[in-house]
């Protein structure tokens, strides 16, 4: 891969963190790594007097030992994003990153969209309303996240009209409830089937011990946006537990992306806001888990109701979003495990748009998507056969409503698409152990489709624990993606073929290695084939079609260092390179992506400080190129009394000023610019 | 309405980005937070609180075992819990490479990530009151009554409640409450 000065850059500042890193190492942590345990079981000075536990005294009680962080990069997290079950990263077969509700606060984090902005190889584009996200070099336009298949609590929440995954305040957890995030970038389709294309996201809610009793959290930023969340916990002596929290957001007078003369700035404000509200709660007890969720996001935006006059109308929007779904997990006997998953969820999205009938009279053109549509899986495992863990599965889905709509108050409906699909996938995954040291996944799926035809999808992984310090993956996977109902309709009323499934099969090789408890490093290289990349040609009505082949390469380089006074350092480097037969490149795919996550304690727990950089290279478009950009937010985390805490976030602390173009043939739209958050949480039982 | 793009000056955020790292790691004055331990310690203390938070049927016994097997670093940190835990003459802390082994213990941990050895240790138990911790999310499924889950910043633990419960074992109300999962 030929470096541009822009990759040289970045690669000098991430060896120079790499360098930090290895020079801040201390000498004792470096001495005192694999020594012979001592023969007399005798704690080092420094921990007995940390651990000498006397009743009564000073000991720490379970929920001082829950808060503790982890003081070496831990190798055996749990994951469930690769498997679809909960095992260690080790033994995943994908490489699997994790945000947890710790940098969540720490870092100041305000929707998914900020959380998946962390995640190494993610860019995401913000059009003002809708957060689109890019993954591994691939970011198309008119892609509503249809690529990235994403869960909650490993429930499918794409809707079934744009296959979309709605990341900002549509999304049905409000940061707040959220205790960790899953990231397995890669194809996924060899347990999850349609969208899993460019990797799985998986959102896991907080339990109960984490949302007991009350919470109450207000936020107000520097933009004028007020949020307040309240949620109250319970679990019983049974174990079964409730909970449920609601969450408001307000924003009026929302500042403007693009520049306007100063007179016209308080008129368009005033028509600029958004509100949006969600609720989600549930009752969980005996491997049985009910959850239920609604979300409901309101937009105002000013509109130019001609071409060359300040006359402004009222465009509006409303996305409401629902779901409930039910969840059984038990064992059958010693040796089979079952879970059974039924959910049933509906989008509505209405737009209306202002436009002038006659010479004083303002008229609405309304647009409207509807969805409903119900998913069932079932999955058993066992272990009846030494050194293997058997899954078979089951998984199902059928849209009882598609439609989309389009029409103008006083002539109805002009236009109206329904549409109707059923999916059913099957597959089988099978972990083979083949020693102490090797682990094969062999996995296989096949999806059928009333429409979007079937598709084959094989896994395999070879995970080799090289040393007890270090281990080795070999992943190889594939996935696809079927036009989904937005593709279809655009094509089909001009009789133009739907495009064909696209399809992506990928290499890759991941390597970690722990040069000490502290500091941890890890490399991965894959190379991606992707065929039939379904996308918009460039005629100005544009229609779907299925693009010609393209190659990605790329290099994911990670680090991980923990210091013993609880300070933490994350940085991530993602290089890649997509291509097509000609040797052209794609819009929107930054070359070069470095993040770094910084924090520390400051005053013992009470305050932490946690500091986030993201740099981004430059990005084609089909107009001019978007310069490269480097981001950084500042979060102060303060807990002043138990039960209280509170927070102050700086975001884009150095007023960069940079830009996205989501939108196909659209134009460059101005980045927010530096804003502050101050937000107080209060719990109590 | 169209944008003309500023020139790209980002050489100079980019040091000053480098500039600020280098500031934030090396120049702030070091702050010891926490309880300094380091983790198979951790998840000592964490036993040892399980341990306390248990009551086990009939008389104390004369001598509180716990047992651990196929985690050596587990029981070396083990080795260094206090004494006195439990109004008891002695507390000792052994290694077991035996199920049979463990038929005298309180408490077993068994550092087994493999379905198969898991069921065997527990059955080899029968219903004795044994309090049976594991540091997996397979030890869970395979019915520990306590198993410890490594998360990126922290441990935390899920229970088995009636698994506790079926080998004569109390478990204390706030031990319940503070679990990420009780079933």
């Amino acid at each position: 891969m030929s470096l541009k000065p822009e990759f040289r850059v970045l690669f000098h500042g991430f060896l120079a963190v790499l360098w930090l890193a290895v020079s801040g190492l201390p000498a004792q942590a470096q001495a005192s790594e694999h020594e012979a345990p001592a023969a007399a079981p005798v704690p080092a000075a420094s921990a007995a007097s940390a651990v000498r536990l006397q009743p009564g005294s000073d000991e720490p009680d379970l929920e001082e030992l829950l808060r503790q962080e982890l003081r070496e990069v831990p190798r055996e997290v749990e994951v469930s994003a690769a498997s679809r079950f909960a095992q260690s990263a080790a033994q995943a077969p994908a490489v699997t990153y994790v945000v947890t509700a710790a940098e969540i606060q720490r870092y100041g984090m305000r929707s998914l969209a900020d959380i998946l902005r962390a995640m190494p190889g993610i860019h995401i584009s913000f059009d003002g309303g809708f957060s689109y996200i890019g993954a591994r070099g691939l970011g198309r336009p008119a892609d509503f996240n249809s690529r990235l298949l994403v869960l909650l609590d490993g429930m499918r929440v794409n809707e079934n009209i744009y296959d979309a995954a709605l990341i900002d305040g549509d999304f049905f957890a409000d940061v707040d409830l959220i205790d960790r995030v899953e990231y397995a970038p890669g194809p996924g389709s060899a347990v999850y089937g349609n969208n899993a294309f460019l990797g799985v996201v998986n959102v896991i809610t907080k339990r109960v011990d984490k949302l007991r009793g009350f919470q109450l959290r207000s936020s107000l930023d520097s933009e004028g946006q007020k949020r307040l969340r309240a949620s109250w916990g319970w679990r019983g002596e049974s174990g079964w537990e409730g909970w449920l929290s609601s969450s408001q957001m307000q924003h009026s007078r929302r500042s403007l992306m693009n520049e306007y003369p100063p007179e016209h700035e308080p008129a368009l404000r005033a028509l600029k806001w958004a509100r949006d509200q969600r609720v989600l709660g549930g009752v969980r007890g005996d491997g049985i888990s009910l959850q239920a969720g609604f979300s409901s996001v309101r937009e105002g935006l000013p509109y130019f109701l001609t071409e060359d006059t300040w006359d402004l109308g009222q465009y509006n929007s409303r996305g409401v979003n629902t779901f409930y779904a039910l969840d059984y997990e038990r064992s059958l006997g010693a040796h089979w495990d079952l879970s059974l998953h039924l959910s049933g969820k509906r989008v509505d999205f209405q737009k209306h748009s202002p436009f002038l009938d006659g010479p004083d009279t303002v008229s609405f053109y309304n647009e409207r998507s509807l969805g409903r549509w119900i998913n069932g899986d079932l999955r058993l495992s066992t272990q009846l056969w030494a050194g293997h863990k058997l899954m078979f599965g089951l998984e199902y889905q059928r849209d009882l409503v598609q439609r989309v709509s389009a029409g103008a108050d006083a002539y109805g409906d002009l236009f109206v698409f329904e549409g109707g699909n059923r999916r059913n996938g099957l597959f089988v995954q099978d972990e083979w152990r083949l020693n102490d040291a090797h682990l094969l996944v062999l996995g296989l799926r096949q999806d059928r489709a009333r429409i979007g035809g079937s598709s084959w999808n094989p896994r395999l992984a070879w995970i080799w624990r090289a040393r007890p310090d270090a281990s080795f993956k070999l992943l190889y996977g594939s996935a696809f993606r079927a036009a989904n109902l937005f593709e279809f309709q655009v094509n089909e009323p001009r009789a133009l073929p739907t495009p064909e499934p696209e399809r992506v099969r990928s290499l890759e090789a991941a390597w970690d290695q722990a040069l000490s408890p502290q500091l941890q490093l890890r490399a991965s290289a894959f190379v991606s084939r992707l065929r039939n990349l379904i996308s918009l040609d460039d005629s100005p009505q544009p229609y779907f079609i299925n693009s010609p082949r393209l190659r990605t390469e790329g290099l994911e380089l990670g680090l991980e260092k923990r210091w013993d006074q609880g300070a933490q350092l994350r940085a991530s480097l993602s290089l890649q390179r997509t291509r097509d037969p000609q040797g052209q490149g794609l819009s929107n795919s930054p070359h070069a992506l470095l993040k770094l996550h910084y924090s520390r304690p400051l005053l013992g727990d009470r305050l932490q400080l946690g500091w986030q950089l993201q740099a981004t290279s430059r990005r084609h478009t089909d107009g001019e190129d978007l310069p490269g950009y480097v981001v950084q937010n500042l979060n102060l985390l303060w807990r002043p009394a138990s039960g209280h805490e509170l927070s102050l976030g700086l975001y884009n602390l150095t007023q960069t000023r940079y830009f996205d173009q989501p939108v196909v043939q659209g134009y460059p739209l101005p980045q927010p610019r530096r804003s502050a958050q101050l937000s107080w949480t209060w719990s109590f039982e | 309405m169209t944008k003309r793009l500023p020139a790209a000056t980002l050489q100079r955020r980019r040091r000053q980005a480098l500039a600020l790292l280098a500031l934030l790691a090396s120049a702030l004055s070091p702050v010891r937070a926490g309880l300094g331990l380091d983790d198979a310690q951790l998840k000592a203390a964490f036993i040892y609180r399980f341990a306390q938070f248990t009551q086990w049927p009939g008389p104390p016994p004369q001598e509180f075992s716990y047992c651990v097997a196929s985690a050596p670093a587990l029981r070396e940190a083990m080795s260094g819990l206090p004494q006195k835990p439990h109004a008891v003459a002695t507390v000792k802390v052994r290694s077991v490479s035996e199920p049979q082994q463990a038929l005298g213990c309180q408490v077993l941990v068994l550092g087994l990530s493999e379905r198969a050895d898991l069921l065997r240790w527990q059955q080899a138990l029968g219903g004795e009151p044994v309090l049976v911790v594991g540091d997996s999310a397979e030890a869970f499924r395979a019915g520990v009554s306590i198993a410890l889950l490594v998360e990126p910043n922290g441990l935390a633990f899920r229970i088995n409640h009636s698994e506790a419960k079926r080998r004569g074992l109390s478990l204390s109300s706030q031990m319940l409450k503070l679990a990420r999962e009780v079933k």
